[in-house]
C-alpha cells in the first residue's frame, strides 16, 4: 500500500487512535484505586493535621496506619438542613435509588458517600428540569475526633471564594464548642508568598486558643485584622481577631467571612449541644 | 539531522550521542537559545518542588516520546505526522498526569494544570518534528534526555531564584538567616509573581547568551 494514499492514512491514524486509548483506559483502570486512596488519604490527612497532630507526625506514619487511624478515632456526624442528624443508612438509601451499587458503597467512608451524593444532585436536578436546592436536603457533615471514644473536638469543613478561586479548609474546636483547637486549609489557589501565605503554619497557628463566642454566648467567629491585632486590641478581645496577611487582603477578608459563614452554618446544632452539656 | 548511525560499527556513546545529550544543556538549550517551553517554565517555578517534578516529568515524557516517535518514523505517513506526534505526545502526558494523582496526590493538586499543559510545550512537538522522525531510537532517546534536562536546569535555577529571593526558602527549608530579617531585609514579592518571572527568565537568557556566545544571526 502507498504511504500516502488515503486508505493507509485512515488505517495507519485509526491504529494509532485505538493503540492510545486502549492504553489510557487501560491505565486509568489500573490505577484508579491507587487514586482513590490517594483522595482519601489526602482528606484524612487534613482532619488529623487540624485536630492537633503535627506534619512530621503524619508523615512518619504509613498511609495504612493512617487510614485504620482514621476509622479508629473519628466519627462523620451528618446533618440535614434543620439540623437533624442523618443516618448513614439513609444517605446510602438515597444513594442507592439513584443506582449505586451496594458493594461500591460499603468500601465509602461517609464524607466519600456525602459527596458522590451532592455530585449526583446536580445531574438529578437537571434531569428532572429543577433547581438544584429543590432536590438538596441541604446535607452537611462534621466530624468528631474522639480517640479513645473520648470527644477531642469537633472538625468543621470551610470553604469559599478568595482571591483566585475556591479555598478549602478545616476548622476543630474543642469540646465547648467555642475555643479552636486549630485552622488548616488543604487546597486554594491563592498567589504562593501572598494570599497561599493562609495554608502556613505562621497564619493558621493563630488561630488556636481564639473564640468564636462573645462573653454573652452569642456567636462572633473570628476576623481577620489587617496589620497586627495586638497594636490595636488588647485582653480578651484578642480572642477574636489573628493578624492579616500583608499583600493579601481580599484573601484574608474572604477567609474571615467564609470561616464565619460556615460555623454559622452549624450554630443552630451546636447550641443544642451546648445546652445539653457535652455529648 | 545527520546523525547516521551505523550501527555494530560505532561505539554506544560516540561524538554524536555525547552532542545529543550535551548540545540542548547549554550550546542550543531549548529555553534559553530556542526560547521554547517558556509558558511551564513561568508557571511552576514559584517553588523548587513543584519544578522538580515538572522537569522530571517533561524529561520522561520527551525521551519516550522521542523514542516511539523514532521507531514509528518510517511509517508515519507525512501528510498526518504532526497529529499523530500530538497523539504521542498527549496520551503520554495523560499517563504522567494519572501517575502523579496516584502517588504523588499532593504534587499532583500543585501543579494542577500545568501537567496537562505539557501537550503544548513547544520543546516536545520540535524534537519529535525535528530530531526523532528522522533519526533512530537510541539518539532519539538521548536526545529527548538532553532536551528535557536543558529545560528542567533551567525550570530548576528560576525556581531557585524565585524561591529563595521571594519566600526565602529552597525546597520549603528556610535559608535566609533570621538574623537579615531582623536587620531590615525584605522578601521580594515581586519575584513569586510572574513579572519576577520574566524578569529572572530574562537574565538567565542574557548571562548565558553573553558567555556562550551564541546569538540569533540579525
Amino acid at each position: 500500500m502507498q504511504k500516502n494514499s488515503n486508505s493507509y492514512i485512515f488505517i495507519f491514524a485509526i491504529t494509532v487512535s485505538v493503540a492510545a486509548s486502549v492504553l489510557l483506559a487501560l491505565a486509568s483502570t489500573a490505577l484508579k484505586p491507587r487514586k482513590q486512596i490517594a483522595v482519601k488519604l489526602d482528606v484524612v490527612k487534613n482532619i488529623l493535621s487540624v485536630s492537633g497532630l503535627s506534619d512530621e507526625q503524619i508523615k512518619s506514619k504509613k498511609d495504612t496506619d493512617i487510614l485504620a487511624m482514621y476509622e479508629k478515632d473519628f466519627a462523620t456526624v451528618l446533618l440535614d438542613r434543620d439540623n437533624r442528624q442523618v443516618k448513614r443508612e439513609d444517605l446510602e438509601k438515597n444513594l442507592l435509588t439513584i443506582g449505586y451499587k451496594k458493594e461500591d458503597l460499603d468500601q465509602l467512608y461517609t464524607f466519600e458517600l456525602i459527596s458522590l451524593f451532592n455530585k449526583k444532585l446536580g445531574i438529578m436536578a437537571g434531569k428532572a428540569g429543577k433547581s438544584k436546592t429543590d432536590f438538596d436536603p441541604g446535607y452537611k457533615s462534621l466530624f468528631l475526633y474522639q480517640p479513645g471514644g473520648e470527644l477531642k473536638s469537633y472538625i468543621i469543613p470551610i470553604e469559599g471564594n478568595g482571591l483566585w478561586g475556591m479555598m478549602y479548609g478545616y476548622i476543630a474546636l474543642q469540646p465547648d464548642l467555642n475555643t479552636v483547637t486549630g485552622v488548616r486549609f488543604y487546597k486554594h489557589q491563592e498567589t504562593p508568598g501572598l494570599g497561599g501565605e493562609a495554608e502556613k503554619p505562621w497564619f493558621t497557628g493563630q488561630y488556636v486558643g481564639k473564640k468564636i463566642l462573645s462573653d454573652d454566648g452569642s456567636f462572633r467567629s473570628i476576623d481577620v485584622f489587617k496589620g497586627k491585632s495586638a497594636d490595636v486590641y488588647s485582653g480578651d478581645e484578642l480572642n477574636y481577631y489573628v493578624d492579616g496577611i500583608s499583600g493579601a487582603t481580599i484573601t484574608s477578608k474572604a477567609i474571615a467571612n467564609f470561616m464565619k459563614e460556615d460555623l454559622e452554618k452549624f450554630e443552630e446544632y451546636f447550641r443544642q449541644i451546648r445546652k445539653g452539656g457535652n455529648q | 539531522m545527520t546523525t547516521a548511525v551505523k550501527e555494530n560499527k560505532q561505539p554506544l556513546f560516540g561524538k554524536k550521542e555525547r552532542e545529543a545529550v550535551k548540545d540542548p544543556l547549554w550550546d542550543n538549550n531549548p529555553i534559553t537559545l530556542q526560547v521554547l517551553g517558556i509558558c511551564s517554565a513561568l508557571a511552576v517555578t514559584t517553588q523548587m518542588q513543584t519544578a522538580l517534578v515538572m522537569a522530571i516529568s517533561v524529561t520522561v515524557v520527551i525521551s519516550f516520546s522521542n523514542v516511539i516517535i523514532s521507531l514509528l518514523r518510517n511509517l508515519i505517513p507525512s501528510k498526518i505526522r504532526i497529529i499523530v506526534m500530538l497523539t504521542v505526545i498527549s496520551s503520554l502526558v495523560i499517563l504522567v498526569d494519572q501517575v502523579l494523582q496516584a502517588f504523588m496526590y499532593d504534587m499532583s493538586k500543585q501543579l494542577s494544570v500545568f501537567v496537562g499543559l505539557i501537550i503544548t510545550n513547544c520543546i516536545l512537538l520540535g524534537r519529535a518534528e525535528g530530531f526523532a522522525s528522522t533519526n533512530k531510537p537510541f539518539p532519539s532517546l538521548l536526545d529527548g534526555l538532553g532536551n528535557g534536562m536543558g529545560y528542567g536546569i533551567i525550570l530548576l535555577l528560576v525556581a531557585a531564584l524565585r524561591e529563595i529571593l521571594g519566600v526565602g526558602t529552597f525546597f520549603g527549608v528556610q535559608v535566609v538567616p533570621d538574623a537579615l530579617y531582623e536587620m531590615g531585609y525584605k522578601n521580594i514579592g515581586l519575584m513569586i509573581l510572574p513579572p519576577g518571572a520574566f524578569i529572572i527568565l530574562g537574565m538567565i537568557i542574557w548571562v548565558q547568551r553573553t558567555i556562550s556566545k551564541k546569538y540569533e544571526a540579525h
